[in-house]
């Protein structure tokens, strides 16, 4: 998971719940522990675009799951409430995003307003916020959009505006809905594991390209052929031998395309 | 079932769209200008949307019924699809939706009249009957308790004298047909594998047997019944399999209630190939013996052949061959 959060108040109770360990402080506090990475990129649509930018240098794979977590006014849900976006509007753009909703919660599912200033005014049904449009926008191509969550908690509403709510308010707010939000990346993190590939191909594949030159054209044909072969459950380490017995490339091809063919049909 | 429903802004106030939403008192609706800021963007994934679609409520505009190429194999001269609805409940693994639309999502167009007005302008002025086909970007009737489309449109067709339509699904949610007093031209078209590949591919579609039942039940009330064994799949044991799927519908329904039976081998546009095999990387029926022939990817010629081959001398012990159709694309 790579939670992007705008305050260290917000990022707190994160931070000790999963163990982070802070990695570096420039140009983002940056903390990590096992396959959960945390960037603080303060306030603001730019700042974070530039923080999701950097947490991208940190992953390789693509489909990593995504999330940005913060506090959030809110018109009509009480304080406290966690809530996710279902859609993401923004005051400077006519432009939405749409967050799809998979995963099993029982948190409200609202649209979310990112504003440029600090919003003290309500409309019913309509979350606040200043950074989630920037944070969806920056994270598009580099995951699916069913791996690219906002979670907001309320940290003010109508009865409780902006004016009276203090920052020293925020890790409280956040606490009590831990266990709900570690449910929710868990599913977030199974389902982004579901979409990597499946690291028998990619080794067998590396191996046997290591073995013969491979024109462009040839390793994806490859690629391709140790992907089928693992599909229809045939033995990866016989496409080694085979690739050991032959002279060049084309000649793996061939001979894996034969050993194929006779188990090509579905059972 | 709907967790989250989008809805256009122009279709909030529709009838249908009060409908659907009174169906649904928990679900979350979420405003949308146009449907296709939420079915359109690129970067979603149909597989893991299909673990929890979400239903879009949207007008349709622009043209609304689509010709359809005489290889189609069944219907008469004039043949058209319209699609009320796009995305299916079930999860075929061949099914071309996989590879056509970007979102799993429903997305369903509450504008039936505008439908209708099109399709009496098409059956008009010409003599020869037009063939209406509604299951070709969803399931006729799986989703029938949402969209209420067989119950709006088969009195709609039952007054027009020189159109046919066919409704092809694998549902066995035929309750609304039960209650409705069969069509002179109508067809109800069930589709079919043997439960072996339906099994492996066809996800979330009732049993063979289920279907059959459901069948028999239709054809006995009087409704026209079609066959649909399309797509076939190579498989191991591939002329007993199909042997015993025929056996089993021959021996419950009577041949005299079948109106059509089409034959059609597993094809798929080369770039809706691509992405369902990106979609399923592990999926075998994608690593099976196929090859790319002018834009379309296909088992190879011979194989194609022996497939139907054997289907349509399997089937001639059955029905008369006149009223077996092959669909080439
Ligand atoms: S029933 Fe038809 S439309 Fe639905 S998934 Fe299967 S093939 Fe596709």
């Amino acid at each position: 998971m790579n939670f992007v959060i705008a305050f260290p108040g917000e990022a707190q109770p994160i931070i000790e719940f999963y163990e982070l360990q802070k990695v570096s402080s420039q140009p983002f506090a940056y903390y990590q522990k096992d396959n959960h990475k945390l960037v603080i990129s303060a306030m603001g649509r730019e700042q974070t675009s530039q923080a999701v930018n950097f947490l991208k240098t940190k992953n390789v794979s693509p489909n990593q799951a995504w999330m940005n977590l913060g506090i959030a006014g809110h018109g009509s849900l009480e304080i406290g409430q966690t809530f996710i976006a279902g859609k993401i509007e923004d005051d400077l753009s006519e432009n939405c995003f749409y967050p799809p909703q998979i995963y099993d919660h029982d948190f409200p599912v609202t649209c979310l307003k990112t504003c440029s200033q600090p919003s003290s005014s309500y409309e019913p049904a309509l979350g606040y916020d200043m950074e989630a449009h920037a944070f969806y926008a920056a994270v598009v191509g580099a995951s699916t959009r069913e791996l690219t969550q906002v979670i907001k908690v309320v940290s003010d509403n109508p009865s409780s505006p902006l004016s009276q709510f203090s920052p020293k308010d925020v890790p409280g707010l956040i606490e009590p809905n831990l266990k709900g939000i570690a449910l929710f990346v868990e599913q977030m993190e199974k389902i982004s594991l579901e979409m990597q590939q499946e690291p028998e191909v990619s080794n067998t594949y590396e191996k046997v390209l290591g073995m013969h030159h491979f024109s462009s054209t040839r390793s994806h044909q490859l690629h391709d052929l140790v992907r089928q072969a693992n599909a229809l459950e045939l033995s990866l380490g016989e496409i080694e031998s085979i690739a050991q017995s032959a002279k060049d490339g084309a000649q793996v091809i061939s001979d894996i395309k034969h050993w194929m063919e006779p188990n090509r049909q579905l059972r | 079932m709907i967790e989250v429903i989008y809805m256009e802004d122009g279709i909030r106030d529709h009838p249908r769209s009060q409908q659907i939403l009174a169906r649904f008192p928990r679900a979350t609706v979420l405003p949308c200008k146009h449907y296709k800021e939420v079915f359109n963007p690129a970067g979603q994934s149909f597989r893991l949307q299909k673990k929890k679609p979400a239903l879009i409520l949207a007008q349709q505009t622009g043209k609304l019924i689509h010709p359809i190429p005489p290889s189609y194999g069944v219907g008469g001269t004039r043949n058209f699809y319209f699609s009320h609805l796009l995305n299916c409940l079930y999860d075929c693994r061949y099914c071309f939706l996989q590879g056509m639309y970007p979102s799993a999502h429903y997305l369903m167009f509450v504008n039936f009249e505008d439908f209708e007005e099109e399709i009496l302008r098409a059956t008009k002025t010409p003599e020869e009957p037009s063939w209406f086909f509604s299951g070709y970007d969803c399931d006729s009737l799986a989703l029938e308790s949402v969209t209420g489309f067989a119950d709006h449109f088969l009195p709609f067709f039952k007054k027009l004298d020189n159109a046919w339509i066919e409704l092809r699904t694998k549902s066995v949610a035929t309750r609304v047909l039960r209650d409705t007093e069969p069509l002179d031209r109508a067809v109800v078209a069930f589709s079919f594998t043997p439960q072996e590949i339906s099994t492996q591919l066809e996800h979330g579609v009732p049993s063979v047997d289920a279907r059959i039942r459901a069948m028999l039940q239709l054809a006995e009330q009087g409704w026209k019944i079609g066959l649909r064994i399309d797509p076939l799949i190579d498989c191991t044991g591939f002329k007993d399999r199909y042997a015993k799927l025929f056996e089993n519908i021959f021996t419950t329904l009577s041949e005299h209630t079948i109106h059509s039976v089409s034959l059609g081998a597993f094809r798929m546009p080369h770039g809706f190939f691509k992405k369902m095999e990106k979609h399923y990387p592990e999926e075998p029926l994608f690593a099976s013996d196929l090859e790319s022939k002018g834009g379309i990817i296909a088992y190879r010629e011979n194989t194609e052949k022996r497939l139907k081959h054997t289907c349509f001398e399997l089937l001639e012990k059955w029905v008369s061959p006149d009223k077996i159709f092959t669909c080439e694309a």
